[in-house]
């Protein structure tokens, strides 16, 4: 016979209160692994989510010269501006954390004139394009062949031509694919057409004027995946749309914090459990508790006695915890929140769930095993 | 062998063996040897338990109860002795003194040579284990453990394997006579069945001293003397076996018979076995006031 034998033994024969505790804590996990796979569904989520508003980082030639345009309205025009290559484009999908780039978005700009007004020819990759611009919505067709073209909604109108009409552009036919719906900004204005037809019109092949870059990062910030890209083109300027970036990360923060107050809270009603079930136990098993100390046992052999107990039931409880927590999670993340993340069965939050099950149940534990070690067995044994 | 084993100290006298001084502390499976020494050292004249103007008081201020007044006891090596008494006598308290669980208020307690109280409480509960049997009145078995478990707690803080303890306690269990209950549970035992597991418990360590609180309390007169019997047999074996009782024919069983009255031994005399009472019993009677 061991030490556990005898715990073992109790726990079988206390079976109420032994369900008693494994529930508290149990519960207490669930909860605390339940917040925790829900907050990373939900920011695996909105990560995804927010990658359909557009570019968060932008890469334009660096220039000597301050900006001379405020809030999309042009004051002057920069003179000492460089363009980027087709390499630079394709080396920013070579950074250490090019597995977090989920668009490159290249564009040449050039005015042109067409039918006799001045108008933005923007040249695009039109499949990045799309990925980026998830809003767009336009009358037409996708744009299927390098001669076809999309245009803002006011320059349609300018230009008085509707999706499937014939337009020239610097001497070149253009078929206009499709019409985009209004949207209130300077996109509204512009002709898009394909980026290698662009080059070749205006006579910059494999030039470029800027590129609008998408990027997630949920275990780094945005500045390191800045920072590598300005490595890769030391001769541009990579800035993060922050302010996108920060409002996200302040929104998942907020998030976790929150998750971790709930289940703080209900992990320590479930400590609670544990020690209130535990000391009862303790008080329960007054007269065997003065038989071991009477018989030999030293004070440690009895407190090893109640948190073996205790070491057992919390692993029950982790491991219960864990599967009921991710598989609501689960059912919640879908049905209640609707995320189109799912979420996972995590292995590691299976150990910190048994882990934390452990520490919360040993903790609980501790003075009740004190409380039980301390007993006078002379006293102990009067008791009864 | 020393009595240093696990830190016990040297016996009282400043000898480096104990009486017991071949015991092993750690050797809690250990052979039949130490008894056997203890039978054929009968003859000797030396005292295994020595209460020396042992005192104990409850309570404090103006409400402190004196359970034993200024006590001074000699036991022998293989006495067995009753203590007799009215309620609230001191003889519960005499035996929890004894048993290394209860310090007294003054004076000292020596068993083996030790000064047990000089130990600290992790070395006392050491000296239990390895000196001391206890039964108990209300036999005090754990319910959720058959009689072959209860049996094996006192093994079960030692290094032996399973096996052998299971052995052990077997051994144990035959000699009170329960060797086919070993799987039953303490509710399907009768109480002078459950008595014999909680001595077999207090004999499966091999202890050289039974220390029994009203072990017949709660039996029947038959079944009290099947015990009371038994408990002799353990003594005829060697074992130093003190018996609190207040059933006056449980003396008949014991060479010594000592009463308490009011915290203070009112008389210390032969009790009804033929082997009658030990030279110590003499001395102490002689000291009395």
């Amino acid at each position: 016979m061991r030490l556990s034998n005898i715990s073992l033994n109790n726990l079988r024969r206390r079976r109420g209160k032994a369900l008693l505790i494994v529930t508290g804590l149990a519960v207490g996990v669930a909860t605390a692994v339940s917040m925790l796979a829900m907050t990373a569904a939900l920011k695996a989520d909105t990560e995804k989510k927010i990658d359909q508003y557009g570019a968060n980082i932008l890469i334009v030639p660096r220039s000597d010269e301050l900006s001379l345009s405020y809030s999309g309205v042009a004051v002057g025009v920069s003179t000492s501006v460089q363009e980027l290559t087709a390499e630079d484009v394709e080396s920013i999908r070579t950074i250490p954390n090019s597995e977090n780039i989920s668009t490159v978005a290249p564009k040449l700009l050039e005015a042109v004139e067409v039918r006799g007004s001045r108008v933005l020819l923007v040249g695009v990759d039109f499949p990045e394009e799309l990925r980026l611009k998830k809003w767009w919505s336009y009358q037409g067709r996708k744009p299927e062949s390098p001669d076809q073209v999309v245009l803002g909604h006011d320059a349609s109108q300018r230009l008085g031509v509707n999706p499937g009409d014939h337009l020239e552009i610097q001497g070149r036919p253009f078929t206009v694919s499709a019409v985009l719906e209004p949207i209130g900004n300077q996109e509204d204005g512009l002709i898009y057409a394909d980026l290698g037809v662009v080059q070749q019109m205006l006579g910059k092949p494999g030039k470029v004027s800027l590129v609008e870059v998408s990027a997630l990062c949920s275990t780094c910030p945005i500045e390191q995946i800045v920072a590598q890209i300005g490595e890769r083109l030391p001769q541009a300027k990579v800035s993060a749309l922050a302010q996108v970036m920060r409002s996200r990360e302040q929104t998942v923060e907020q998030l976790s914090a929150f998750s971790l107050a709930v289940s703080a809270v209900v992990l320590l009603i479930g400590g609670l459990v544990v020690l209130t079930t535990m000391m009862s136990s303790v008080n329960e098993r007054t007269r065997e508790i003065g038989i071991f100390r009477a018989v030999g046992f030293r004070r440690s052999h009895v407190a090893r006695i109640v948190l073996m107990e205790a070491l057992l039931l919390s692993l029950m409880s982790g491991l219960l915890g864990w599967a009921v927590g991710t598989l609501s999670s689960s059912l919640l993340a879908r049905a209640v929140a609707q995320l189109e993340e799912p979420v996972v069965w995590d292995p590691l939050l299976a150990a910190m769930a048994v882990g934390l099950a452990t520490l919360v149940g040993l903790a609980g534990s501790l003075y009740p095993a004190l409380r039980a070690s301390a007993l006078d067995p002379a006293e102990a044994l009067r008791s009864i | 062998m020393k009595g240093t084993r696990q830190g016990l100290p040297q016996n009282h006298e400043g000898h480096s063996d104990t009486y017991f001084g071949s015991r092993d502390m750690e050797g809690r499976g250990r052979s039949q040897e130490p008894t056997s020494r203890l039978a054929t050292q009968r003859e000797e004249i030396l005292a295994l338990i020595e209460l020396r103007q042992v005192t104990k008081s409850y309570g404090s201020g103006g409400a402190v109860v004196s359970a034993l007044k200024g006590v001074d006891l000699m036991v022998e090596q293989g006495e067995m002795v009753a203590i007799m008494g009215p309620s609230g006598s001191g003889k519960s308290t005499m035996l929890t003194v004894l048993g290394a669980m209860n310090p007294p208020t003054s004076g000292l307690v020596l068993v083996d040579g030790i000064d047990i109280y000089s130990l600290s409480s992790e070395r006392r509960a050491d000296f239990r284990h390895e000196y001391l049997g206890f039964v108990f009145q209300q036999q005090h078995l754990v319910p959720y453990l058959t009689a072959l478990e209860n049996v094996m707690i006192p093994l079960a803080i030692s290094s032996s394997p399973h096996r052998e303890q299971e052995e052990m306690a077997a051994a144990a269990l035959e000699r009170v006579g329960l060797g086919d209950k070993l799987g039953r549970l303490p509710g399907q035992l009768s109480g002078g069945e459950q008595e014999r597991v909680a001595i077999a418990r207090a004999i499966v360590n091999q202890p050289p001293i039974i220390l029994a609180d009203e072990p017949t309390g709660c039996l029947d007169s038959r079944t009290g003397a099947e015990v009371m019997e038994l408990l002799t047999t353990l003594n005829r074996e060697g074992l130093t076996v003190l018996v609190v009782t207040h059933n006056p024919e449980n003396t008949r069983y014991v060479g010594r018979t000592i009463h308490l009255r009011d915290g203070r031994i009112e008389s210390d005399g032969s009790g009804g076995r033929e082997d009658g009472p030990t030279r110590h019993a003499a001395a102490a009677s002689a000291r009395l006031p």
